[in-house]
């Protein structure tokens, strides 16, 4: 299997941390780069290549994942995103359906990770 | 002073105090039920055998859900699985869920199905290593919810009498002024006119005296229900100004609609036929009403709309009752278009 | 005063937003309306600093509250002005607001709301510390910011924790909060708990 690229955006470091320690476990040579906001994640996709994935929390300063999801699709169409949170409402699910994301609930477990890395193409 | 059950759960209970407690549970006016961690009846104090009219020894042993198949999925068993699972307690009100459990006070009730008011806890007994059990309090709450609906009947009934007039069942003058202000934010908007009637019983002090009050307002009552049905429109409403004075607000209504109305309202009483052998205008009981529109959106006020309409029933009145005045055009006028003068009121 | 490392912090917030997530979802159901969230905050201060930060701006707002004991212990209090709870209230159960103030009854089903709420937020915290927490059962206070949030007023020099969290329902205009406070040697008890949540992710 070839490298694959990982980006997580997520405002809490811990969440960061054991997400990536979560996918370098089983993919040791994977490339896993982190951003904590809507401006460093736009910014990282316009000038380094695209991620195979990307993970993205909901609740964040600033702009909230859903509407970074949406923003995203509009020059990335095709760039899997899988949602992670803990916001379990069934609006939030029914966005991702309409975005065509990924939805995973938080906490972050083994089987949580490896069911967002089910959403990599 | 130690706690008669022992001031911690660890502490034994000697066989007085555990004597006393099994009475207690037994006689105490509430229901009581406990469940074990796989949801199966380990006690079901009197109280609650009578009210659901199934002994102790016939539930114990059962599980919930067999005892009462309708809490199948229900905010009760929910509530007795986080207290097993969670050890949370839970409250279920009566204002949400009403009555859960087929309980009934009496016999009678038991007949007509009519179930007890409950208010339930969900307590989580014993926790950590210790076994776990659910125990269900279920209080009777059916006079407290009896008395809170007598309590909001009255708030009904007084809100009620603030609208209606409580002679004629016409609106009442407070509710017309709230409708006006509303109506005439509206058209500030709208840049539509707003209507307004004043309506007068033509000699109203001679029924009185002919026929006295109680036939007086027998009379009013009617003339009020016969005007209030000329009005068409839901938005349109009549009101008591007070004694034998009534208004009407006749929103988005130029001057012509309003003419309309008011001799609808006109004829409307004059059918009515109500004797009126002191009347000098007709053998029967008649109105005089007076008829004004403004728009609010150039500036027109609530009380200069009002006194406009106020000027013409006093004109209606001077030029002989029993009919209607209206102003446009800067001038009086009659409903076939007469324009009234000073010397046409002084003739009179 | 008592500052928890930002790694301790991050958890904190995270094992809490979880919590309020599943908070959220449960008054969503009740209300059948989406229920916006804000980003959690999370201070270390004296009460007598606290109370200006409560939220309310010294209105009457309506709360219910439980206390929650087991791997740390907190009083978890869901509470939205006093007009925007009658508003709630009348809304589910279908009723006429004619009475200014809530009733009995309906104060009962505002403190099974707050039940379900913070029953829903503290089940999956006490699932992360895999741990069980003793609560009792909810109480419905009014009053200002500071009354519904009294902490023990015979210490009110002890430094304490408190996490707030904005909750929005859009078509009712209405603005609530979630509201977590714990007093120091608690904050201790609590602390080391998270030591170990984080150890245990990130060996």
């Amino acid at each position: 299997m070839t490298s694959k690229t990982v980006l997580i955006v997520d405002d809490s470091r811990l969440s960061r941390m054991i997400i990536k320690a979560m996918i370098l476990e089983k993919h040791a040579d994977w490339e896993v780069m982190e951003t904590t906001n809507a401006e460093q994640t736009i910014s990282l996709m316009n000038t380094i290549a695209k991620p195979n994935l990307i993970t993205l929390d909901v609740n964040m300063p600033g702009m909230d994942g859903l509407t970074l999801a949406a923003l995203i699709r509009e020059t990335w169409a095709s760039v899997p995103i899988v949602i992670m949170t803990a916001n379990v409402q069934e609006s939030v699910s029914r966005k991702c359906t309409e975005l065509k994301v990924g939805f995973v609930e938080k906490p972050i477990t083994a089987d949580a990770v490896a069911k967002a890395l089910t959403y990599m193409e | 002073m130690k706690s008669l059950l022992g001031s911690t759960t660890e502490d034994c209970l000697d066989d007085s105090k555990l004597y006393l407690a099994t009475l207690v549970v037994r006689e105490a006016q509430i229901g009581l039920m406990v469940l074990d961690s796989g949801q199966r009846v380990v006690l079901f104090n009197d109280w609650l055998a009578k009210a659901v009219d199934l002994p102790e020894r016939d539930a114990l042993g059962k599980s919930l859900m067999e005892l009462f198949p309708e809490l199948e999925d229900s905010r009760l068993q929910n509530a007795v699985e986080t207290s097993l699972q969670m050890g949370f307690p839970a409250l279920l009100s009566q204002s949400l869920n009403r009555a859960p459990f087929p309980l009934f006070a009496n016999d009678e009730d038991r007949k007509t199905g009519r179930r007890m008011e409950q208010h339930i806890q969900v307590i989580p007994l014993g926790c950590g290593d210790k076994r776990r059990y659910a125990l269900v309090q279920i209080a009777n709450v059916s006079v407290a919810v009896k008395r809170e609906n007598m309590l909001l009947e009255q708030a009904k009934e007084l809100k009620r009498n603030l609208i209606i007039d409580g002679l004629t069942g016409v609106y009442s003058r407070r509710y017309w002024e709230e409708q006006t202000l509303i109506e005439l934010r509206k058209a500030r908007r709208t840049c539509l006119p707003v209507a307004m009637i004043m309506l007068d019983v033509d000699l109203f002090k001679n029924y009185n005296d002919a026929y006295g009050h109680q036939e007086g307002d027998l009379c009013l009552s009617r003339i009020a229900k016969a005007a209030a049905s000329a009005l068409k429109r839901p938005r349109d409403i009549l009101a008591r100004y007070g004694g034998e004075e009534f208004v009407a607000l006749l929103p988005e209504t130029h001057i012509e609609g309003a003419r309309v109305v008011s001799e609808r309202i006109l004829d409307s009483v004059e059918k009515l036929r109500i004797p009126h052998a002191k009347s000098d205008v007709a053998p029967y009981i008649t109105v005089s009403m007076g008829v004004s529109c403004g728009f609010p959106s150039e500036g027109e006020s609530q009380e200069r709309i009002l006194s406009v309409a106020d000027q013409a029933l006093y004109i209606a009145k001077s030029l002989g009752r029993n009919r209607v005045v209206l102003f446009r055009d800067k001038g009086f006028f009659t409903t076939d278009n007469i324009q009234i003068n000073n010397t046409l009121l002084e003739r009179k | 005063m008592f500052v928890l490392n930002e790694l301790q912090q991050d958890a904190l917030l995270e094992i809490f937003n979880i919590g309020v997530g599943k908070a959220a979802a449960a008054l969503s159901k009740i209300t059948s309306e989406e229920v916006l969230l804000s980003v959690p905050t999370l201070e270390f201060l004296e009460w007598e600093e606290a109370k200006q930060h409560l939220p309310g701006n010294g209105k009457v707002i309506c709360g219910i509250s439980q206390r929650f004991d087991g791997p740390f212990k907190t009083e978890a209090v869901l509470m939205f002005p006093e007009e925007k709870s009658l508003e709630i209230i009348r809304y589910i159960l279908g009723l006429d607001s004619l009475l200014e103030h809530l009733t009995e009854m309906e104060q009962e089903g505002l403190c099974e709301i707050g039940n379900i709420v913070l029953n829903a937020c503290m089940a999956p915290i006490a699932d992360i510390f895999s741990a069980e927490f003793h609560a009792t059962m909810p109480e419905f206070r009014s009053g200002t910011s500071e009354h519904v949030l009294s902490v023990d007023a015979e210490q009110p020099n002890r430094v304490i924790m408190l996490m707030l969290v904005e909750l929005q329902m859009e078509k009712h205009e209405i603005e609530g909060y979630l509201a977590f406070l714990s007093v120091l040697p608690d904050i201790q008890r609590l602390t080391s708990n998270v030591d170990r949540f984080i150890s245990e992710f990130t060996r």
